[in-house]
């Protein structure tokens, strides 16, 4: 009797783990399969620049006088601009010289 | 027998309580259902989260201030990271969706003072570029990720007018422009030809990964029209019934 209080509580939590787990596993394997294609185009199409210009020093290190403009690093950038249909994921348009 | 399955069920939840990850965690509609939140959710900036965000505002000048007020309130920038750059104060502001002050920086700006680009300037060889046409014009502009004719990989703010966004140049060590960039005096900012010269490392940390995936609106701030003028709005008084406004399509 001992055996059984202990066995069916013990069998039922781990039947609820495992069918929670098993959707789990599965809602992220869909995920995964249904992800937007154009990341993946977008790392593999963007080319490494020919000529890496030079670094500017850190903003960070130079206060600014006029307008104490600051670089909020507390605050983390946890918001990534996700494509939507006012601003689809652009074709780049072609390699022209700018205004320096 | 029954009180055993449920003793086991409980014990169960609590594990996965603890177990499962907290993105998984549902929030309570309005309506009592439960829902996932979505990204849509999450890329509207709703009231409160606005007020937390005017909160960490400083260092912004008037003028950026009220636009970028304006831009929230209304979902000018349609739920996305925006960029805006006061040309009075050579400052570049990164705001994060929900209206967050993401981070600040000091940056380079056309040579010349003025809101508009003289036509056809875009296609013009830079030499050829009259020192009063150096501006850098003024405006709401859907910007995009690109190359410039070095294959240097920019932000065209306006591709008409060869306007872009990239990191700072040092090929002419006569401007000195790193040494522009560090002074606190914004006459030391005019220097380009019209382009928008960032710091290269705030560039690659706050400024390209905003076009990663898509575009996103560039507001520049006008030093000789006013705000209002160049995006057609008027002082925000109640956020609520703030309407967009006709503007500029850049």
């Amino acid at each position: 009797m001992n055996a059984r209080n202990i066995l069916i509580p013990t069998a039922t939590a781990l039947a609820v783990i495992g069918a929670v787990g098993l959707a789990y596993a599965q809602s992220t394997a869909e995920t995964a399969a249904s992800a937007p294609m154009t990341t993946q185009t977008t790392q593999t199409t963007t080319p490494t620049p020919a000529a890496t210009p030079p670094m500017a020093p850190p903003v960070t290190t130079t206060p600014m006088a006029q307008q104490p403009t600051q670089q909020p690093t507390a605050a983390p950038r946890t918001s990534v601009p996700m494509p939507n249909d006012s601003a689809p994921m652009p074709t780049e348009r072609a390699a022209k010289a700018d205004r320096n | 027998m029954g009180a055993s399955i449920r003793r086991g069920a409980l014990a169960g939840a609590a594990v996965l309580a603890i177990v499962l990850p907290p993105g998984l965690h549902a929030i309570p509609s309005a309506t009592g259902d439960w829902v996932a939140p979505s990204v849509e959710a999450r890329n509207q900036p709703s009231a409160p989260h606005v007020d937390q965000a005017l909160a960490g505002w400083v260092g912004l000048s008037a003028d950026s201030r009220q636009t970028a007020r304006w831009v929230v309130d209304t979902n000018d920038h349609a739920g996305m990271d925006f960029i805006m750059v006061d040309k009075k104060t050579a400052t570049l502001h990164v705001f994060a969706a929900d209206a967050r002050l993401l981070a600040s920086t000091r940056v380079l700006i056309g040579s010349a003072r003025g809101d508009d680009s003289v036509p056809g300037i875009g296609s013009r060889r830079l030499a050829d570029v009259l020192p009063q046409e150096r501006t850098t014009p003024a405006g709401r502009f859907v910007a995009e990720r690109g190359r410039n004719a070095l294959g240097e990989d920019v932000v065209w703010v306006d591709y008409g007018a060869a306007v872009s966004m990239h990191r700072v140049r040092t090929t002419n060590r006569l401007e000195r422009r790193l040494e522009r960039l560090a002074t606190p005096n914004t006459d030391d900012k005019r220097i380009s030809y019209g382009c928008i010269n960032v710091p290269a490392s705030f560039f690659d940390d706050f400024v390209r990964p905003i076009f990663a995936t898509s575009r996103a609106v560039v507001y520049v701030l006008p030093e000789v029209k006013t705000a209002q003028e160049v995006f057609g709005f008027q002082f925000l008084t109640a956020a609520s019934t703030a309407t967009a406004p006709s503007r500029p399509t850049n």
